[in-house]
């Protein structure tokens, strides 16, 4: 093996990772609005966590890493927004994907106590059709639509939908760094946990103290 | 130094740039087939907390288990990299899903330099013969990838790497959160956090067995092939991520679980390599390669149904009899979208599944009216030269799949999650301080002041495929805890382990009477959440070593106040978690109880309650037999199973009224005196009293039921007295 090959192996190599980088963790505002379904009124303080993943693919398996999470507040319009990288949906090139890490598009999840949770909502009778969302691009939560979050009457629909969980979320609860990101994600939680009668999670009554 | 430093680069291409190379080449060709870690976590997230097939994970705990906050309950464990986390249930569940990939790098995949991983134990082929060949054995290019059948993976012991979470060790697990001991009887847990870490492992153990039943619905994981390009499995985290109408489709996916029939688990299992019988979840045994139909039947192995009917992208009518290119399929064209926009719609052909097993409608087809399920994408030559055809699957064949193996994912994976909690022990009493009898809580000598023997009267309610699943030969132990207010510590009393051979069916009227006598008293005074664990391990069903739990949070009595009164005087019972009783106050229960006879009803007056503090009346009711020393108990019934749940007993002492009458000529001084206990040996005997009595008169006096009292005047009279009877005299002493 000559010294021309190794280096165009390496040109090869970094030109990948160089565009795919580059393409994947270009920012992008990701925005919405939250409002109630009943009323048609914003909802104020509603969470809403965006967590970026990396996803390797090995022959038998395919790894998911924690890129960065990030959460934010609904202001008084109901409306939200997180900058971060875009990332893709899937991988860019289907015949090389095996070993090389790609950043995921962000997922969401949207959290309030007494509401339906996304997307937990799915699988509540009292939200599966009431919870929607409209305008925006491809009906995906962050593209600028609206999100209709029906109100939960039910202390059953209230423990279904305390269910939701962002992804990694043991990562983050084993790393007080990472639980920091999502302070009020956690407050919102323990609040609805004290209201069902359950145990809070012990990270947040920590975080709560350091305040 | 120049040429050390030349040589040293030689030799680094020797190794770089092969490694370069096959990454590169691996890149090129090939893509993972497993389900998404994520995936996986999701499903057991929500297998956990719904009722799936019947089965609530959540009323389990919470019945069986003590767990008052049920799946969301916070247990503290570790992670896997030994780090403290303390997370719910479902989520120790989601987490086990989660991790059985792990670990798995980039380094671990390259043979000679890399260390196995866990993600290649996730196949298994059911037409590989014997299960030790039914493992991972394909070629990727120059590389060649083995691993352990996912059914021997499940039962295998010595798991490496990434940690022990096979079905004995999650058996393994459980016992010792249950007892603290290991299964030679060492103590290995013995405080609250070290159990709660066993919990949290059992969790886990069984989220990562649930993931082996999920990759048993990939169809390339029991084809014994990894593929290349975008495929199944990605499809399906496509759209739990995507827009909501993905997402949506991802949860109706979900929601319609479909199980196996349980009579699988009592199948015997034909390779003693996994004898348990978890075993048949994957595979039956009964799908040979020429028997597709036989898959359609729900006592299949899931292993079996998706080899059967379901192609991976590179088995496509290759490598399996089935399906079959002439038998199984019709070709016909479907309307798809068109990519490009320009169309209301495409026409596709595509191979529809017809025959040889399963052939029911996908949804999009049946609203058109139409049979079968998309297989695959019949290639551009299928008109005009069908043996060299290239048919190939896409995003409806994906979406056809996953309608049919979603289900199968979800229901299989939630069949063994219920396999592994499916025992249960009915307890229809269980009354501390007891020596023997049901309706004689005849320790007399048992104050109940602290807890030394505790009573059981013991059914089995295990169930499977809707029949009692009997007990075998086994051993059953108690493990009893409070937390001492004293030292705010969680205190673990054994009580005793004994052998059985059965345990009678809750059908049956029999039942196990066990007497635990604890190595320490529980001073009740200071006890606060008492907590009986009563454990069986040993056969249950075809499971040679199962583990039942049953965990009991008993009502405790810590104090009376006061302790002796006629009827109708207030009484303060102080305690913790004492029985509720149904309002509005005053109020009425059958739930404390002034006797030593439970058999006989009794309501008492109830003025107010709280978990700690109840106000009752001392009863004007003639049901009181036997009042007394040890008297006095509360009991919790458990909603619906209606379990009968003793407190330790007090001594509460009802005073009897009645009088001394005076038959003789004159004046007498009647003594009085208590002579002993009516029952057991009881030795604070009320003091001796003396009554004048004119002649021809009686006095009206008050005695503590319970004792054999002596009359003494000229004459005397001997009268037990342990009744109180409402509106006369409880007693009559004639003397002269």
């Amino acid at each position: 093996m000559n010294g021309v090959f190794k280096c165009i192996l390496i040109e090869i190599l970094v030109i990948i990772f160089t565009c795919l980088t580059v393409s994947c963790t270009r920012a992008k505002t990701f925005n919405g609005r939250v409002i109630d379904s009943d009323t048609k009124e914003p909802v104020e303080g509603v969470v809403v966590v965006a967590v970026w993943e990396t996803e390797t693919t090995t022959p038998t398996a395919t790894h998911s890493n924690l890129k960065d999470v990030k959460e934010c507040l609904t202001k008084k319009n109901g409306e939200w927004s997180v900058n971060g990288p875009k990332g893709r949906d899937e991988w860019p090139i289907p015949y090389m994907s095996l070993f090389i890490p790609y950043a995921k598009e962000p997922e969401f999840i949207v959290f309030k106590p007494g509401y339906c949770s996304w997307p937990n909502g799915f699988s509540i009778d009292a939200c599966r059709d009431r919870m929607k969302i409209k305008g925006g691009k491809d009906e995906r939560i962050g593209e600028g639509g609206t999100l209709e979050l029906p109100k939960l009457t039910t202390k059953e629909g209230r423990w279904r939908a305390e269910g939701v969980r962002p992804p990694f979320m043991a990562e983050m609860l084993a790393d007080k760094q990472k639980a920091k990101k999502i302070r009020n994600f956690l407050r919102l939680l323990n609040e609805e946990r004290k209201f069902l009668g359950l145990n809070e999670y012990p990270i947040s009554k920590e975080l709560e103290n350091e305040k | 130094m120049s040429i050390q430093y030349q040589r040293s680069w030689k030799m680094k291409n020797r190794i770089l740039i092969p490694i370069l190379a096959i990454l590169i080449f691996l890149s090129l060709n090939s893509q993972g087939l497993s389900l998404v870690e994520e995936t996986h976590r999701a499903i057991n997230e929500y297998i956990a907390q719904n009722s799936v097939n019947n089965f609530s994970l959540n009323n389990y705990l919470i019945k069986n288990l003590g767990l008052a906050g049920g799946v969301k309950e916070i247990i503290s464990g570790v992670n896997a990299d030994g780090i403290n986390l303390s997370q719910t249930v479902f989520e120790w569940l989601g987490y086990g899903g989660f991790q059985e990939d792990r670990p798995g790098s980039i380094i671990d995949y390259l043979p000679l330099i890399g260390q196995p991983t866990r993600s290649v134990n996730h196949f298994h082929n059911p037409l590989g013969g014997l299960w030790k060949y039914s493992g991972l054995d394909a070629w990727v290019g120059p590389l060649h990838y083995t691993g352990e059948s996912s059914v021997l993976w499940a039962q295998n012991q010595n798991q490496d790497p990434g940690g022990k979470w096979s079905w004995q060790d999650s058996r393994r697990y459980y016992y010792i959160a249950l007892t603290g001991r290991d299964t030679d009887g060492n103590v290995v847990a013995p405080k609250k956090q070290d159990r709660d870490l066993y919990f949290a492992k059992t969790f886990r153990a069984i989220g990562q067995l649930m993931h082996l039943i999920h990759d048993a619905s990939v169809p390339a994981h029991v084809r014994n092939q990894i593929h290349i390009l975008f495929n199944y499995e990605k499809w399906i985290e496509k759209i739990r991520t995507g827009n909501q109408d993905e997402q949506a489709l991802f949860d109706q996916f979900i929601a319609r679980a479909i199980s196996f029939d349980p009579s699988i688990l009592n199948f015997t299992v034909l390779d003693s390599s996994a004898p348990i019988p978890i075993a048949n979840i994957i595979d039956t045994d009964k799908y040979n390669g020429s028997n597709p139909d036989v898959t359609t039947d729900t006592a299949i192995g899931i292993a079996e149904y998706t080899n059967a009917n379901f192609f991976s992208e590179r088995t496509i009518f290759k490598n399996f009899q089935y399906p079959n290119k002439n038998t199984s399929v019709d070709v016909e064209d479907q309307d798809i979208s068109d990519p490009r926009g320009i169309k209301p719609s495409l026409k596709r052909p595509y191979y529809i599944k017809k025959r040889d097993g399963e052939n029911t409608a996908s949804n999009e087809r049946l609203a058109q009216g139409k049979q079968g399920y998309r297989l695959a994408t019949a290639g551009l030559l299928y008109r005009y030269a069908p043996d060299k055809d290239t048919p190939a699957l896409d995003e409806g064949v994906y979406n056809d799949y996953a309608e049919k193996l979603l289900p199968r994912a979800v229901g299989y994976s939630a069949g063994l999650l219920e396999y592994f909690f499916r025992g249960k022990l009915y307890v229809a009493l269980l009354a501390p301080s007891v020596d023997q009898a049901i309706y004689n809580f005849g320790n007399e000598n048992d104050m109940g002041r602290d807890i030394g023997t505790v009573a059981m009267f013991i059914q089995n309610s295990s169930k499977l495929n809707n029949a009692i699943e009997p007990i075998g030969q086994g051993t059953i132990s108690l493990t009893v805890s409070y937390i001492d207010s004293r030292t705010g510590e969680t205190v673990y009393q054994p009580a005793g382990t004994g052998s059985v051979t059965d345990i009678p069916d809750t059908g049956s009227q029999n039942f196990l009477v066990a007497l635990f006598t604890l190595a320490q008293p529980i001073p009740t005074q200071f006890a606060k959440e008492l907590t009986y664990y009563l454990v069986f391990r040993g056969r249950l069903g075809k499971e040679e070593d199962a583990v039942i739990g049953k965990v009991i949070k008993a009502p405790v009595i810590q104090g009376v106040s006061p302790d002796q009164g006629i009827e109708g005087t207030l009484v303060t019972i102080t305690g913790d978690y004492l029985p509720e009783i149904d309002g509005p106050f005053p109020s009425t229960s059958r739930n404390i109880s002034f006797s030593r006879d439970p058999s006989r009803p009794y309501t008492a007056e109830v003025i107010s309650r709280t978990d700690t503090v109840i106000t009752t009346k001392v009863p004007n009711t003639a049901a009181i037999l036997k009042p007394g020393y040890g008297g006095l108990r509360v009991r919790s019934i458990l909603p619906e199973t209606e379990e009968m749940i003793y407190s330790n007993p007090v001594p509460f002492f009802p005073i009897a009224e009645g009088e001394i009458r005076n038959f003789g000529g004159g004046l007498i001084n009647a003594n009085i005196e208590a002579v002993k206990p009516i029952l057991g040996t009881y030795s604070q005997l009320p003091g001796p009293v003396t009554y004048p009595v004119l002649a021809g008169n009686s006095v009206w006096i008050q005695l503590m039921t319970g004792f054999t009292y002596k009359a003494t005047a000229n004459t005397s009279v001997t009268q037990d007295i342990w009744t109180i009877t409402p509106d006369a005299f409880d007693f009559i002493f004639d003397l002269q």
